[in-house]
């Protein structure tokens, strides 16, 4: 159980046992990566196993002995991930990381990871413009780090194998959609959702999916509270709890919930050459507001805006976290919606002040039930 | 030749700003006249004035400081101080002014070959708020979005938006990609104001050993070792600025011009790095650590005045050498051989240190590919390409690492200050590599602090413990463990 004493119900509990099962599960080795900005097909279709480093959940003592390694002034995310690589009871061999520098932190994390850890470390530095010139680039990047799996694995990336990769990312997107829609008031069970579909296949996946998230007729479409923000990744995210409590609908625009299942693959699984086709749809997806200039990233989130037309938007930012820090002023400016800037880590001594703001919010805004 | 050059000589000292104002009159008109910015326009401007002519325009901390005691070290700061009036200047004269922002030298390689322009470093406000002794620009960067856990860079967003620095730039030129988040996210803010901002990616540059894997390796003479891909991106990325410079200035450069530019560059680095040489490495110091600082800044943009620039850079050379050969200083010999990383926000505590008994003996402020030739034995846009490579905020910190172990070694420096920016995305990274590479390697103690803004005095926190660093160098050298 979390922290909240909450309302949680048994699909909750039930799916909260499911992810304890699922990511204890071993298998083919494991490849490490930070960001939902690298495509995972690649390291499946090695035969490999892809685990989001943070997926496990990072605890407060991750972040303090992160911050042994750099000063308090840093993410608490990246200072999370330092410490979770740390820790002495570690139980996942992987035998590389993949690391996207999506911002400068995270390029400099992972310096100090490869300075810590004997693991290979593949960096993709990801674009912030997004120009062909930029793309280039990106697609240069991704297959030296191909390159780099491969000689890790000692496998060849097979573009068939690639492309059914695709196809089975596709279906997970399928159930990630389905469970958004047929049960929007239950953000975190989405969480864990989308926790569990880093550990399961994609049919597995579709199963607990069509179990769990059971089609409501009942279920709102519109209004509730946009959630959007930096990645973040808890053993379990007391905030969305919070609003799950609530039983309003959330829908959520963040590279730690359902926006890494978002991108449009249907292109990539019948191109010619699955690989860059993979490339630019990834690189053409922008659930971070690090792009420059920031409008792809608004086109996206304004069109959520317009099909779910919320009350509120709620964007959750973790210290030093600058590119997220600067967005709900843009909001303020581009929407005449309230908009609440909710600061966190993951100490849970901020908890009742985040309780309080995030009730206080949903009154104004009357979403309340 | 008139006494206060030869004085300079023969007896180099630091003054205060009062002992300048009463020395000031001795300075020769003639040599005055001849110190002109924006020589194009009206035969130019005067702008060699007392530092308190700058002071009583807003920079107060200039009434903290002491200064060289030349007329060279006393144009350095004028030319320096003046910045602003020559943007004005050429704006009202019809000249486009960009500003360039995250860009330590690389994009003036590319838009001084156009005429009739002005290209600025953007970002440099983020000394701005410690100058003047004034918060103002930080606050309304805080109303605007940027608040305290952005680093001081966001002066600049305060600067945008009053104008008083420089005049609204007819285009923004920002990096992004490899470079910190804080301006990154500043830039964008700026943009959204209605300033006319355009990207262009910078790559992370990896270095050949680092553990970072998966890049194939170019090699340059001179140049630091560069991965292809990131080199063929810059460069394409150069082609593209050349094309939004061309739009602007609604007319085209030739690569001979780019070269041309290129060469004049190249002088403006060499002078810089030997004017380094003999500050950081002659005892005693032929100037004193702040005038280098200024040194080190102006080949990133020549302080929007290319030509003068070198001027400039020329006299504050001539001194130095003239000092050592008569083996004089404004400082005293055999002081404690402090190496500094990363520039200090308030300038007012390097003096502080050195006025505990220490000179500065070289410097790590993220500058050090300004100093490096950009190469000219190739076209002029791929030269600028392997430029942009040598960028140490673009890089792995083993580059860093790499660069201040270097000079550290080289000038024989016992001890190693690292003044960092709060909230500044690559410090509380780096600030710990660093400093556990220069303990492992070299064996030498390090200090590492945050610079807040503390308007009109010194942070008794940081006195307190340079006092105490300092006096354990003193105590290392008398028991025989500095380097020699």
């Amino acid at each position: 159980m979390s922290a909240i004493n909450g309302k949680t119900d048994h699909m909750t509990e039930a799916l909260r046992g499911i992810l304890k099962q699922a990511s204890g599960k071993g298998g083919s080795p494991a490849v490490g990566y930070s960001c939902p900005t690298f495509p995972i097909e690649i390291i499946r279709a090695l035969g490999l196993r892809p685990v989001r480093m943070a997926s496990g959940g990072i605890s407060p003592e991750d972040e303090s002995r992160g911050e042994m390694m750099v000063r308090s002034d840093a993410c608490s995310y990246c200072k999370g991930l330092l410490g979770l690589l740390s820790r002495k009871d570690r139980s996942d061999a992987l035998i590389a990381y993949v690391i996207s520098a999506s911002c400068d932190q995270m390029r400099r994390t992972a310096e100090r990871i490869s300075r810590e850890q004997n693991t290979p470390v593949a960096l993709i530095s990801f674009p912030t413009t997004r120009t062909e010139s930029a793309f280039g680039y990106f697609l240069d990047q991704l297959r030296l780090a191909t390159a780099e799996l491969e000689q890790a694995s000692g496998r060849h990336l097979d573009m068939e194998a690639l492309r059914g990769e695709i196809g089975q990312s596709r279906a997970v997107a399928h159930a990630m959609t389905h469970a958004e829609e047929s049960a929007p008031e239950r953000p975190l069970d989405r969480w864990l959702l989308a926790r569990i579909a880093e550990s399961v296949s994609a049919g597995e996946l579709l199963r607990i999916a069509g179990e769990y998230f059971p089609e409501s007729k009942g279920a709102l479409r519109q209004g509730g509270v946009l959630w959007i923000g930096s990645a973040y990744f808890p053993a379990e995210p007391v905030e969305l709890e919070i609003l799950q409590n609530k039983g309003i609908p959330v829908w959520d625009f963040s590279c730690s919930v359902t926006a890494p299942y978002k991108i449009d693959l249907a292109d990539a699984a019948g191109a010619d050459d699955p690989f860059v086709a993979l490339a630019r749809a990834y690189f053409e997806y922008s659930s971070c507001p690090r792009v420059r200039p920031m409008e792809a990233f608004l086109a996206r989130l304004n069109v959520t805006v317009a099909q779910r037309s919320p009350k509120g938007i709620i964007v959750f930012s973790l210290p030093f976290c600058d590119n997220w820090k600067i967005v709900p002023g843009i909001l303020r400016e581009e929407h005449h919606i309230p908009v609440l800037s909710l600061d966190g880590n993951y100490s849970p001594s901020v908890l009742e002040r985040t309780r309080t703001r995030i009730e206080a919010f949903l009154e104004m805004i009357g979403s309340t039930r | 030749m008139n006494d206060i050059f030869e004085q300079s000589i023969v007896s180099p000292e630091l003054i205060g700003i009062r002992e300048w104002d009463r020395r000031f009159a001795s300075i020769p008109a003639q040599w005055l006249d001849s110190c002109r910015y924006l020589r194009e326009l009206d035969g130019g401007t005067k702008y060699v004035l007392s530092p308190e002519h700058y002071a009583q325009r807003g920079d107060l901390l200039l009434r903290r400081l002491k200064y060289d005691n030349s007329p060279a070290g006393l144009r350095l700061w004028s030319f320096i101080f003046s910045e602003k009036d020559r943007l004005f200047k050429a704006k009202e004269n019809g000249w486009k002014i960009i500003a360039a922002m995250k860009d330590l030298g690389q994009i003036p390689a590319l838009s001084y070959a156009w005429k009739k322009q002005l290209t600025f470093y953007g970002d440099e406000m983020w000394w701005s708020p410690c100058f003047a002794e004034d918060p103002a620009l930080l606050d309304i960067a805080a109303k605007l979005g940027a608040g305290d856990e952005f680093c001081f860079v966001r002066a600049a967003l305060g600067a945008f938006e009053t104008l008083t620095y420089f005049p609204r730039p007819d285009l923004v030129i920002a990096a992004v990609g490899a470079c910190c988040d804080d301006l990154t996210a500043v830039s964008e803010l700026i943009r959204r104001r209605g300033n006319n901002v355009e990207y262009w990616e910078l790559p992370f540059r990896q270095c050949r050993n680092d553990r970072i894997s998966g890049a194939v390796f170019a090699s340059h003479k001179g140049q630091n070792d560069a991965p292809i891909h990131a080199l063929e991106l810059v460069e394409r990325e150069m082609e593209r600025v050349r094309g939004l410079l061309s739009d602007l200035m609604g007319s085209k450069v030739t690569d001979d011009d780019i070269a041309i530019n290129i060469t004049r560059i190249n002088r403006a680095r060499a002078l810089t790095a030997r004017i380094r040489q003999l500050a950081y490495g002659c005892d005693p110091p032929p100037i004193a650590g702040l005038e280098a600082f200024l040194v080190e800044f102006l080949p990133l943009h020549y302080c929007s005045d290319p030509e003068e620039a070198l001027a400039v850079l020329e006299e504050i050379l001539d001194l130095c050498q003239r000092r050592a050969v008569a083996r004089t200083g404004p400082m005293d010999k055999d002081l404690l051989r402090i190496y500094w990383v990363t520039p200090c926000t308030d300038t007012s505590i390097v003096q502080f240190v050195e006025g505990l008994g220490c000179r500065i003996a070289g410097t790590e402020y993220m500058l050090g590919q300004a100093f490096i030739p950009i190469p000219e034995d190739m076209p002029p846009l791929k030269g600028i390409a392997w430029s942009v490579m040598n960028d140490a905020m673009a890089a792995s910190s083993k580059m860093r690492v790499d660069r201040i172990l270097g000079e550290a070694v080289r000038n024989r420096a016992e001890g190693v200050i690292i003044s960092g920016i709060f909230g500044a995305s690559h410090c509380p990274y780096e600030t710990s590599i660093i400093s556990e590479e220069i303990t492992q390697r070299m064996g030498i103690p390090t200090l590492s602090f945050d610079v807040p803004f503390s308007a009109g005095t010194l942070p008794g926190q940081i006195t307190t413990r340079v006092e105490a660093f300092v006096e354990m160098l003193r105590e290392r050298r008398r028991n025989g463990r500095s380097v020699q």
